[in-house]
């Protein structure tokens, strides 16, 4: 071990230890503050020396690591450590589509949900078709946002199964409108998941080009996409009253409330019926 | 003659929608629909979704009018028969002859449910905390206005504190507005089961139980290792299914406090802590957290477990019409009593709002989840009550909304 190494491990077993029943005690916040700024002082460097304690779940003792790193990623966050935040999200990012075990670069992308920026996207993005780290690559850019969508579309005609519905969600949570097109053919999808999100994409996006084409998916005797898909007409209809479009939001209220006739239907008429009262 | 094109923000929608749907819901439910609705005073068909804990005496405190014709549990893949018997909620939902929905799972999917379940037309009684992070809370509040529903949270010290005089003089001073500037400080030392409630730090994961559906009890969260400690009511010590004893604890003994205070729709501006670094997935120690509300009114929580004790300000909670001018007095004084709250049923039966509906909770479990991001982030944040967004502070902002797993979504 070099003179490196053991520096940082002397600098994470300063860490208080777990109580006897495993909990955290946790250091004095001026302290871990410490701690922190002698892990910074040392660099991308030390940085990566803390990476390079981590080990899978179950595989060894290394909580404090992963402890410390954290410390550091959200220390960083604070508004006059721009620069020290550009470092630390750089080195994690530079350790991900690497060698390092699927499970620590999951924690990587954790911490990167935490304090990367743009400049993390690009390194995220290229995790978006493996099966393991998709779902946690996906939340850490739908966290970080900017430059998120980019990194969706790009990835989405590449992807199957469960990392394309990821994608597609992702964009429609994003509310992208530049993936109306994909949302409006992902609604005839044999995935009835794949349908319900590609539904909430082009509600969210407020397309009042896909009113019909939502009113016919929500119109399906399939109980929870029928409500689930009444749901995005509705959200639909207010997304566009608040875009000035109240024709159109009244047009899918009326639909709505006109359709649903049954019993059963009671509550989604009721809801339509909402909807038309509150217009001015 | 052109229309005039109209644009309405959604906030102002929603609002609207709320006073449309009070309008509707004056006429009887058994009215509305004509002859296939029940009475009022008949039974009502009721699930319980999440069965661990507290989930029997959830749906028992509803009463011998509301029948549990199904009961859902991720536990129990090695009993469900889908007719009775349950492991997936999604289908507990379709049933038609459901009308009420009790929810007792971890909080982790206590809004997702609430939401899904007032989209199918059910109304709602949730454990408490009510949401997991701020953002879940105002999504619940949308649907309960947009679909009419009845949504309750499971905590009821408010009813009791409406019922008190001096409560009621209290409320009805911090709710004229004539109180220019509040000088309470209001402290909770203690009971908030602060280690209790802590997770394990360093654990091994172990093979996921035959009956467990471990990624339906998942659900919106990481699919993390699996670890008994996750699961039942220890689940409280993890980021990814509530927020430790804080807000286990947290929203059974302010919701009463916020209504005392007449803070049922708004938010603290400035959130300041004393704690240890938090853990990226354990809920740990914590000492104090200060909550500061735009007119000077102050929460502390102070943990009585680390570090410590809260020592900047002494508890002072005094308000009366002596702080007030005699004009003043006498404008409170004429004030009416608040309406009394009504119980789930009532609510359910009348279409009003019960006691402890959404946006109180919403804003109530808001209380707690502003003081967990001013312990995860270390620092003091100010928040925005009207934007429900934390100001100048990207990295805690994150945690206000928090991105979910697919195919689940707010």
């Amino acid at each position: 071990m070099n003179d490196a190494s053991s520096d940082l491990t002397a600098l994470v077993n300063q860490l208080p230890a777990a109580d006897p029943d495993g909990k955290l005690t946790g250091p004095e916040p001026a302290f871990a503050e410490k701690l922190c700024e002698e892990v910074l002082n040392g660099g991308r460097e030390s940085v990566l020396g803390l990476v390079g304690m981590l080990v899978e779940p179950g595989k060894g003792e290394d909580w404090k690591a992963r402890y410390l790193l954290h410390c550091v990623a959200v220390y960083v966050g604070r508004p006059d450590k721009h620069e020290a935040r550009t470092m630390v999200a750089d080195a994690l990012a530079s350790q991900l589509c690497g060698t390092l075990p699927k499970a620590v670069q999951a924690f990587l992308v954790q911490e990167l949900q935490v304090a990367g920026r743009r400049e993390a996207t690009a390194a995220l993005g290229k995790l978006l078709l493996d099966e393991e780290l998709c779902e946690p690559a996906a939340q850490a850019l739908l966290a970080i946002r900017d430059g998120a969508a980019e990194q969706f579309r790009a990835a989405l005609p590449k992807a199957q199964g469960k990392t394309r519905l990821t994608i597609l969600q992702a964009l429609a949570v994003l509310a992208d409108t530049s993936s109306s097109a994909a949302f409006r053919q992902a609604l005839s999808d044999p995935d009835r998941e794949v349908r319900l999100a590609a539904a909430l994409g082009l509600a969210n996006g407020a397309d009042a080009a896909s009113i019909d084409a939502l009113l016919g998916a929500a119109d399906v005797t399939d109980v929870w996409q029928r409500d689930q898909m009444t749901h995005a007409c509705l959200l639909l209809a207010e997304k566009l009253l608040a875009s000035g479009k109240s024709a159109e939001a009244r047009r899918i209220y009326q639909q709505v409330r006109d359709t649903r006739s049954k019993p059963e239907d009671r509550h989604a008429r009721q809801a339509a019926e909402i909807g038309l009262a509150a217009q001015p | 003659m052109t229309r005039k094109t109209q644009r309405l923000s959604r906030r102002t929608f929603v609002a609207r929608s709320a006073a449309a749907s009070a309008g509707l819901w004056i006429v009887p439910r058994h009215v509305l629909g004509g002859a296939d609705q029940p009475a009022p005073s008949e039974s009502f068909g009721g699930a319980l979704i999440g069965c661990g804990g507290r989930g029997p005496g959830t749906f028992n405190d509803l009463g011998p009018s509301v029948r549990l014709l199904a009961k859902c549990d991720v536990r129990w893949l090695d009993r469900a028969d889908n007719k009775e018997i349950y492991t997936d909620f999604r289908r507990v939902l379709d049933r038609k002859d459901i009308d009420i929905v009790a929810i007792a799972t971890p909080p982790h999917w206590h809004a997702l449910i609430s939401i899904a379940a007032m989209q199918a037309g059910k109304d709602v009684v949730c454990e408490k905390p009510m949401t997991r992070f701020i953002a879940e809370g105002r999504a619940v509040v949308n649907a309960e206005k947009r679909y009419g529903r009845i949504f309750q949270i499971g905590t009821y010290g408010r009813f009791g504190a409406s019922r008190s005089r001096h409560s009621i003089l209290v409320h009805k001073i911090m709710q004229s507005g004539l109180l220019k500037k509040c000088d309470v400080v209001h402290i909770k030392r203690g009971g908030l089961k602060v280690k209790q409630w802590s997770g394990l730090v360093n654990v091994t994961p172990q093979p996921v139980p035959k009956n467990l559906d471990w990624d339906m009890y998942c659900g919106p969260s990481p699919l993390r290792p699996y670890h008994p400690h996750r699961v039942g009511g220890t689940h409280r010590g993890y980021w990814d299914y509530e927020g430790g004893g804080l807000a286990d604890m947290g929203q059974h003994h302010f919701d009463p406090v916020q209504w005392i205070y007449a803070k049922d729709e708004t938010s603290p501006v400035e959130v300041d802590v004393y704690a240890p670094p938090a853990h990226p997935e354990v809920c740990g120690m914590w000492g104090w957290v200060e909550l500061k509300y735009a007119d000077g009114l102050t929460f502390v929580m102070d943990s009585g477990e680390w570090g410590k004790p809260y020592d900047r300000q002494e508890a002072k909670e005094n308000v009366s019409l002596s702080d007030l001018s005699e004009e003043d007095r006498k404008k409170v004084e004429a004030m009416p009593d608040p309406e009394p709250m009504l119980r789930f049923l009532d609510a359910v039966k009348t279409r009003k709002k019960p006691g402890g509906h959404a946006e109180a909770a919403h804003r109530c479990a808001t209380i707690l989840h502003l003081a967990n991001i001013a312990i995860r982030v270390g620092r003091k944040i100010r928040y925005d009550p009207v934007k429900e967004e934390i100001i100048g502070d990207d990295e805690a902002n994150r945690l206000v909304n928090q991105p979910m797993r697919a195919p689940w979504h707010l």
